[in-house]
């Protein structure tokens, strides 16, 4: 049997919960434990959502009603005997559908992060463990259940290395079940770094990810206005680039940035190389082009956007442009703007108009508005324009406490008139005891 | 009620025609409102006249109006004084009427607006040490003839706080709750300003740990998180300044934008999460009643061919289509089907044959 056959066997791995549970469960012990451990900051946030939507499903409008919990936990700066900045950080959700729902599934469950992160041997050690995801070098926002070791003698230069197993996607095949890695850095400032990473995924033990990694980050000593980063994947297993970027920011007043960028995207080498379509193609995509950011006055941002899209079908073009006008001077209130121009090769594409506004219409009381159309270069479902708005009026009655109702209406190519509603409750905690000690 | 028909290029212009008349009008207009703003000297919303220099010169105790401040351990909470404590000693100007001497706006009164605390900070444990002299850090207060920040700049914190090891390693939250607060500076590492959502990846790859200052990666999971209950545009649909991607209704675009960047997808999305919709839509070969969402031709050989898609974007074939050994491209394509070789050009000089006996992979196919 080919590992492919294996591959589609495999969905959800819901077993997998029971690794991030105990991890937050220990996690709770460890801060709730009097004597052992205490944690300087914790905030805790805690949201329900309510939401009511009519779903058009192969011709019939269903309605569903999920409702969400979401909690998060952050307790950081724990005291413990040898270790030094423990924090163990926490975030998972639960869904109940009550009616409506497509697969007769009515629960769904899962932790997006839990780990526990300490530092020893004077902070030259950094130890996190648990359900994390690996953002530097290779590592492309992986997720994965396992440990991430940082060790840094010097302050100028260090190692990293990751082993652990892949977090299957909601609604994905696994991508893996083993994934190790490691990234060697040098920090020659305060702003700048630049590393070298390795990272590996096995799926039933052939490579799925076999990539080496180059990034950097250098801010120009003598025109510290002026940041430049690079990053470019190179899958060893294809022997060809499979990402590129490089960009170059400048600040040329405290109220003009300006950026220019390009990338490189190899399609195919985003697959995993166990997948059999990944020998059908070796195409690659370009996009180059510039971004500014400006203050026209205190109260008027301007920002826009142009990059040529370029492949083997021809070139495309990606423009957009933003502007936000902030009322009363004082950031808080505001109304924008925005249009999108998306053309690519082959008579795709869409233009969009955007309008929006955030406004406090008391101290505690906060509306929002947004309506937007869109309008497409070809026909979608038969149709090739798309209208929505949504409006939100949120609450503080409490501090920490947010009610908020949602009414969205929308006229788009899959649905005649659609509606949704949605109520939310949300609850942040905060204690801080951390102290600034003169 | 039905949606329009396809009138596709009227439409376009007309949109972009009125989107560039907004963006000519709204920058006019509020240009014109923000002179006429700073001609009358004050804001429209309600403010107060406050001269700290006139109480200090009154010798008015700091504590007598912000009593509250001398056990705050943190800058949570009110620190300003009510109507009350002012009327204290000026209740002859509320009975008189001239409510105009405090409220800058005396037609629509208000209270403070709430302010979000961006330091950690324990007023308590200073004030102890600086013998209740809060010009210590406060330096300019006794000459400040308006209502205005009173926040000492960093070098009153530095003059008394060495805090070189902690600039050394980016550790900044010691002290502040985060950065954002500041616009365009210091610049180049932490500007957020502008779409920051496009420019923040490949900045987080290198700077990883300098992100972490500020934000854990419970923050990066409000949109990257592989298990995510609900994308950030349904959980904070509030935030309507925020550059979301998956904003208004991205179902009917998703192809579109798919076609623009599907390696984009590819970082969060895998084939599951795209079968899961379109079989609900009875766009795959497993629904119940099956409609077939390609050209006519798509799968022969001609204008339009399946071929040329595949070559670009194989990655939008695989979201449907990949079932490993039961993918539909494996019926014609194996060794001796009537697809032919879908290798692309060059792929035997990287790949030699006796790479099938150790691949498995390859065996699907070639039997």
């Amino acid at each position: 049997m080919s590992r492919c056959d294996r591959r589609g066997r495999h969905r959800r791995r819901p077993a997998r919960l029971w690794i991030g549970a105990l991890l937050a469960t220990g996690a709770a012990a460890v801060t709730a434990a009097p004597g052992a451990a205490r944690a300087d900051t914790i905030d805790a946030t805690s949201t329900t959502l309510v939401s009511g939507r009519q779903d058009p499903r192969d011709g019939v409008v269903h309605t569903t009603v999920p409702v969400f919990e979401l909690v998060s936990l952050r307790a950081t700066d724990i005291r413990l005997r040898g270790v030094d900045d423990l924090n163990v950080i926490m975030s998972g959700w639960g869904e109940v559908t009550l009616t409506g729902t497509d697969d007769g599934k009515h629960g769904f469950g899962d932790l997006d992060i839990a780990y526990v992160e300490g530092k020893l041997g004077k902070r030259r050690l950094t130890v996190r463990l648990g359900r994390q995801m690996l953002v530097a070098g290779a590592g492309r926002n992986l997720a994965f259940d396992g440990a991430n070791v940082t060790l840094a003698p010097v302050r100028w230069a260090g190692l990293s290395a990751q082993a652990g197993v892949p977090v299957t996607p909601r609604f994905a095949v696994h991508r893996g079940d083993f994934m190790f890695g490691g990234r060697a850095f040098f920090k020659p400032g305060f702003d700048s770094e630049a590393g070298v990473s390795f990272l590996q995924v096995l799926d039933h033990g052939d490579i799925a990810r076999q990539d080496l990694a180059g990034d950097a980050r250098f801010v120009l000593p003598r025109l510290s206005a002026v940041s430049l980063t690079g990053f470019v994947r190179y899958s060893l297993y294809d022997e060809r680039v499979a990402e590129a970027q490089a960009t170059a920011t400048g600040q040329l007043s405290s109220k003009l940035e300006v950026t220019a960028g390009y990338r490189r995207t190899a399609p195919d080498l985003f697959l995993p190389r166990n997948s059999i379509f990944s020998v059908f193609s070796q195409e690659t995509r370009d996009e180059v082009g510039a971004y500014f950011y400006v203050r026209l006055c205190n109260c008027l941002r301007l920002q826009g956007d142009y990059h040529v899209i370029l492949d083997e079908q021809g070139t495309g073009h990606d423009a957009s442009a933003k502007l936000t006008h902030a009322l009363f001077g004082d950031n808080r209130d505001s109304v924008g703007v925005e249009a999108r121009l998306l053309v690519l090769p082959g008579d795709h594409g869409y233009t969009m108009g955007r309008l929006f506004a955030l406004g406090w219409l008391a101290p505690r009381v906060l509306a929002t508005l947004d309506a937007s159309a869109f309008f497409f270069e070809g026909d979608v479902n038969g149709h090739d324009r798309s209208f929505n708005g949504a409006a939100t009026v949120s609450y503080d009655f409490k501090p920490g406490w947010r009610a908020q109702v949602v009414g969205i209406g929308s006229v788009t190519p899959f649905a005649e008139r659609r509606f949704e509603a949605m109520a939310k409750l949300a609850y942040q905690f905060s204690h801080q005891i951390r102290q600034v000690r003169p | 009620m039905t949606a329009p028909p396809n009138t596709g290029a009227r439409s376009r212009t007309a949109a972009l025609g009125a989107v560039a008349l907004l963006l000519l009008l709204v920058p006019a207009a509020a240009c014109t409102r923000l002179a006429a703003q700073e001609g009358k000297h004050a804001s429209e919303a309600d403010g107060v006249h406050f001269s700290h220099a006139a109480h200090a010169k009154a010798s008015v105790p700091c504590l007598a109006c912000h009593e509250e401040i001398y056990d705050a351990k943190t800058l949570e909470g009110k620190f300003l004084p009510a109507e009350a404590k002012c009327l204290e000693c000026h209740k002859e100007k509320k009975a008189q009427g001239d409510c105009g001497f405090c409220h800058r706006d005396p037609g629509h009164p208000a209270t403070y607006p709430p302010r979000e605390a961006t330091l950690r900070l324990s007023h308590a444990d200073h004030i102890e040490r600086v013998k209740e002299d809060c010009a210590r850090c406060h330096l300019k207060l006794s000459e400040l003839t308006r209502a205005e920040s009173t926040v000492p700049p960093m070098s009153t914190c530095t003059g008394c706080h060495e805090h070189q090891a902690e600039l050394d390693a980016s550790k900044c939250n010691g002290c502040h709750v985060d950065l954002r607060r500041f616009p365009l500076a210091p610049l180049t590492m932490f500007s957020h300003q502008g779409n920051f959502v496009r420019q923040h990846g490949p900045a987080a790859r290198a700077s990883a740990e300098g992100c972490a200052q500020c934000h854990d990666q419970t923050f990066c999971a409000d949109c990257h998180a592989r298990t995510v209950a609900l994308p950030i545009e349904a959980k904070f649909p509030e935030r309507v300044t925020a550059d979301f991607i998956h904003r208004a209704d991205y179902v009917s675009r998703h192809a579109v934008e798919a076609r623009a960047d599907s390696a984009m997808c590819s970082r969060c999305h895998g084939q599951s999460f795209c079968d899961s919709c379109h079989t609900a839509e009875n766009l795959t070969p497993t629904g119940g009643n099956p409609r077939n969402p390609h050209p006519p031709g798509f799968s022969f050989p001609g204008p339009n061919s399946h071929g040329p898609l595949a070559r670009r974007d194989i990655a939008a074939c695989a979201s449907c289509h990949d079932q490993g050994a039961k993918s539909n491209c494996v019926d014609c394509h194996r060794v001796g089907g009537i697809g032919g070789n879908p290798h692309p050009m060059g792929w035997t000089g990287k790949h030699p044959k006796d790479e099938i006996d150790r691949n498995p992979m390859c065996l699907t196919c070639h039997l």
